[in-house]
């Protein structure tokens, strides 16, 4: 090697920007196949659906704000629009329910039911993640958080 | 002079030796990385649980309420071209063994050997069949187990206290001779505690096989009180719920489904594996919340599950309150009325649901001090309390999971 040669190589750095730039492109790319396929699924419920016994009574978008409501049951269910939200009032044959709709909090709540004396539906857990479920068992009827089967719960 | 140049030259080849080695070394390390992050994060695109590939499963969901006056709900994750063959394991199997289970140890089932039981007189042999055995025989074995801290022969009290199945509907009725005309406002006479707790004596009841068939002998006590005369009744629903859980647990697996978990009225639950991915748990594993006893609508413990049962009692969810003390459906043996330990709530996990669901409510009427020492002398099964401080509770647990603040 001749000296200038040699001086050059002295003086230039162990690397330059070009050396690292393309793997640390290649290094993004591999981090976010990792963030994207090894991160536990997003759990924020998207809107909820209702069944009563084995028929589908409604459903609710939180993104689009919008109900659909199956033919069957279109008379049995009121909604009203209240506190950022809406109260829902489902009437089948076995009874009725209440349930209020968080806009903001994205939550969902019984609130009121005939179902029995102590309306144990009324103290079950919001629903806010997806496949979270309020079950009210003498009514048959079920409110599930879409997205996914429930987790379960004990209690 | 010429040492010197020598020096110089070799001293310059290093620096450029080494220069290029460690962009050499550089890029191996830096491709060695990649390419096993690489590796990692396309093998990321695949879901793998104990060896099965899940990445593709998806959820189907049953729920029936024609079951022990609460609801059964069947989850599982399994490959889309399965879910037909799913549908009819529900439908045919599942139900199947439901209608078995809760039409053997319902207390009102036309066809119930466990209602036969009740109608039949003191020290009465009745020919019972195989499903009321074999939860006749885990009964025994917990109240064994317990010292009697769990016991399916208080139905009477139960029922005293009321909190039977016929109090659950919208109206009561007052129809026993020991009814008060508003059950939840005024305390059940003192004659009827204690005749109905020396009722109680389960140890009296004997169950056995021979020939092929199954028989119960009812324990020869009886008591009379305002001209009637009672005898021992028994209640399995609590145990007939973990009894049926685990039959479609073990079903789910013999047909190839092993992703899911089954829950009847929440209190008993079998799990399988998980397809899912949860935050906190590996994956696999359930991640199962624990309803809190004080704050309604919250959950306070998660526990994290997978190929288990596990079951729940507490005081909070059935009871009323008289003169502001609080009367729960949970039965104290010893004292023939409701439990009054410091346990607010008791879940109990293990292999065996039935077992699981006698077992907490024993840790409950045991108290904390008492159901923590039980837990010790049992192998498999591991527990979280809710024990009551003042207004609040704290938790105590030896199982793998986390509190809920």
């Amino acid at each position: 090697m001749k000296k200038n040669g040699i001086d050059d190589v002295k003086k230039s750095k162990y690397f330059t920007l070009w050396d690292i730039v393309p793997y640390l492109c290649v290094l993004a790319v591999a981090v976010a196949l990792l963030l994207v396929f090894l991160l536990p699924e997003k759990s924020e419920m998207t809107g909820f659906y209702v069944m009563h016994d084995d028929m589908t009574v409604m459903d609710f978008s939180f993104d689009s704000d919008s109900f659909n409501i199956s033919e069957e049951y279109k008379d049995g269910v009121k909604i009203d629009e209240k506190n950022g939200g809406y109260s829902v009032s489902v009437v089948t044959a076995d009874g009725y329910n209440v349930f209020f709709v968080d806009k903001k909090e994205r939550t969902v709540k019984m609130v009121d039911a005939d179902c029995s004396y102590t309306q144990d539906c009324t103290y079950m857990p919001e629903i806010k993640s997806t496949g979270d479920s309020i079950i009210c068992v003498p009514h048959k009827l079920k409110i599930v958080a879409s997205g996914g089967i429930d987790s379960p719960v004990t209690g | 002079m010429r040492g010197a140049v020598y020096f110089v030259v070799v001293f310059d080849a290093g620096i450029c030796y080494n220069k290029a080695m460690a962009k050499k070394a550089f890029r191996t390390v830096a491709a060695l990385v990649i390419a096993v992050l690489c590796a990692i994060g396309l093998s990321g695109c695949k879901i793998v649980v104990d060896g099965v590939d899940v990445t593709d499963y998806t959820g189907v969901q049953y729920t029936t309420y024609d079951y022990f006056n609460t609801y059964c709900s069947v989850s599982c994750y399994l490959p889309a071209s399965e879910t037909e063959r799913f549908e009819e394991l529900w439908d045919n199997d599942i139900r199947e063994v439901l209608n078995a289970v809760s039409g053997s140890v319902s207390v009102d089932g036309e066809t119930s050997s466990i209602a036969a039981f009740n109608n039949a007189k003191a020290g009465e042999k009745i020919e019972i069949d195989k499903t009321a055995y074999d939860a006749l025989t885990l009964a025994k074995q917990a109240y064994e187990t317990t010292g009697g801290a769990f016991n399916p022969a208080i139905a009477l009290s139960v029922d005293l206290w009321g909190f039977s199945p016929r109090f659950n509907g919208e109206e009561y009725v007052a129809s026993a001779p020991y009814d008060r005309a508003d059950y939840r406002a005024q305390l059940p006479e003192e004659k009827y505690v204690q005749a109905f707790k020396t009722l109680a004596d389960f140890s009296k009841t004997s169950v056995y096989e021979e020939d092929g068939k199954y028989y119960a002998v009812k324990a020869d006590i009886a008591v009379t009180v305002d001209g009637r005369e009672y005898t021992q009744q028994l209640n399995l629903n609590g145990i007939g719920k973990g009894y049926c859980a685990d039959l479609i647990a073990g079903l789910m697996r013999e047909n190839g489904f092993e992703f899911g978990y089954v829950s009847i009225g929440g209190s008993s639950l079998s799990v399988l594996k998980n397809a899912r991915k949860e935050v906190g748990t590996e994956t696999g594993k359930w991640s199962v919340s624990v309803l809190s006893p004080v704050d309604s609508g919250k959950n306070y413990f998660k526990v994290y599950l997978k190929d288990t049962s596990l079951a729940t009692s507490g005081g909070y969810q059935q009871y009323y309150e008289i003169n502001g003390k609080r009367y729960s459906h949970i039965i104290d043996p010893a004292t023939g009325a409701p439990y009054n330990s410091d346990v607010l709530t008791a879940s109990v996990y293990g292999e065996n649901a039935a077992l699981c669901d006698a077992y907490s409510t024993a840790l409950c009427v045991l108290g904390e001090e008492k159901a923590a020492e039980f837990m010790k002398s049992l192998d498999g099964y591991t527990y979280t309390m809710a024990i009551k401080t003042g207004d609040g509770f704290r938790v105590v647990t030896n199982s793998e999971g986390k509190e809920i603040k």
